[in-house]
């Protein structure tokens, strides 16, 4: 979510109050706006779930750094059976996916550059490989993945 | 979290979801023809509620010769194919080599089994500790909780924590704590264990 | 970006108020919620046995 002053926030809140969310969310965190706010400020994320159960559940967070910017400001419209979802970009979605790691992470990552090869801006991503320092031996096996 | 858990059985009902009952359908294959198995890994945490899904459930099975593992595979490509290959010599061959094979249902890739014979010391040991689950009357074999969770911290990925800790919250005062602090040890991990508020 | 260590304590965090949820509510209720999220995870899952076979060995040999 893209930050706000205080002011403009309680704006946002009051139309969310007004909207199908709050008739149908629940956030589970906190019932108190002004925690939810102070929680987002201190970039903790908040989580949504529809309204008596916990699961599946939403979690935002405000825009912090500057891959965040970036991500919201080049999100990528999903189109599914008429329904929009707006995702992050996918380059740094793989970019990210690398730098954490894990054996489910980095198959994650291959997958996603497997399939959504054509979608993705080479460039950006190695851009971000990069400012990531994701290791050499990680990066290669997105290349791996293109010979076999 | 309501369930019983005494003399080495966990008895407890739920609403069952798309993977548990494809897991209760695979093991019965493996009741039928007596091969003895422990389900290990993240399926046992999503057994007992954990949050997330998963695309595979990971077995370690008694070792069996040619004969026995013929008459399995037969019985599973029944309705099953295995993922790695179609040749049962290959297949026999990666098991015996310590490796995995994957089947899953027919035209499927998830979920899929992920088989392994038991072969080291911690794999044989899984399967001798292993601990009797029955959910809404079906029986399943789980690894040892106590193990499982310093095995997860041992793993140490990220979602490999969360089920440890997951594990450790629902099954907190039935844990076997000497247990718990031997798996930690053994696997050198108590530092670990500790700084994520374990008990022992 | 965010680093491991944030983003993994509050991943934690929420580990723990769901078991303890859990430990709240009748076992139909938490299975049920947690359902939706396995089931619509299979529905949504690829068949493509090569592909899914070539991320996995790539990644055994990454291990080895």
């Amino acid at each position: 979510m893209a930050n706000s002053a205080k002011a403009e926030d309680v704006r946002i809140h009051k139309t969310l109050n007004n909207s199908n969310m709050i008739q149908d969310f629940d956030c589970i965190i906190t019932s108190d706006p002004d925690d939810a706010y102070n929680y987002l400020t201190e970039n903790t994320a908040i989580r949504f779930a529809e309204k008596g159960q916990f699961e599946p559940n939403m979690e935002i967070k405000f825009v912090y750094y500057d891959t965040d910017f970036y991500s919201i400001e080049n999100s990528i419209d999903v189109v599914c059976k008429n329904h929009i979802i707006r995702m992050g970009p996918f380059d740094i979605q793989i970019a990210y996916k690398l730098y954490m790691g894990s054996d489910k992470d980095i198959e994650d990552a291959l997958y996603l550059y497997k399939v959504l090869r054509e979608a993705i801006d080479i460039k950006k991503l190695n851009v971000f490989l990069l400012k990531l320092r994701v290791p050499k031996e990680t990066i290669g096996k997105l290349g791996d993945l293109n010979e076999s | 979290m309501e369930y019983e858990y005494k003399d080495n059985k966990i008895t407890f009902d739920k609403e069952l979801s798309v993977l548990d009952k494809a897991v209760i359908k695979f093991v019965k294959i493996l009741d039928e023809l007596g091969i003895e198995y422990v389900i290990i890994s993240g399926y046992v945490a999503i057994l007992f509620g954990r949050s997330r899904a998963t695309e595979d459930v990971d077995f370690f099975i008694e070792p069996l010769n040619m004969h026995k593992f013929v008459e399995l595979c037969s019985r599973i490509e029944k309705e099953y194919w295995f993922l790695n290959s179609s040749d049962i010599n290959e297949l026999f061959s990666m098991l015996s080599d310590n490796l995995s094979i994957r089947a899953a249902e027919k035209g499927n890739v998830m979920p899929n089994y992920e088989v392994k014979f038991a072969l080291r010391q911690h794999e044989v040991e899984s399967l001798h500790q292993k601990i009797e689950v029955i959910v809404n009357g079906n029986t399943l074999f789980i690894s040892c909780l106590e193990g499982q969770i310093a095995y997860k911290f041992k793993l140490g990925s990220e979602k490999d924590i969360e089920d440890a800790l997951h594990l450790y919250e629902i099954f907190g005062k039935n844990l076997d704590k000497s247990r718990l602090l031997s798996g930690a040890k053994n696997l050198k991990v108590y530092e670990e264990m500790i700084e994520n508020g374990i008990e022992f | 970006m965010e680093s491991n260590s944030e983003n993994s304590n509050q991943r934690k965090w929420f580990v723990k108020y769901w078991a303890n949820y859990m430990k709240s509510v009748p076992n139909k209720e938490w299975s049920r919620q947690q359902n939706i999220i396995i089931d619509s995870q299979l529905k949504s899952a690829t068949k493509d046995k090569d592909m899914y076979m070539k991320i996995k060995n790539m990644m055994r040999k990454f291990g080895e």
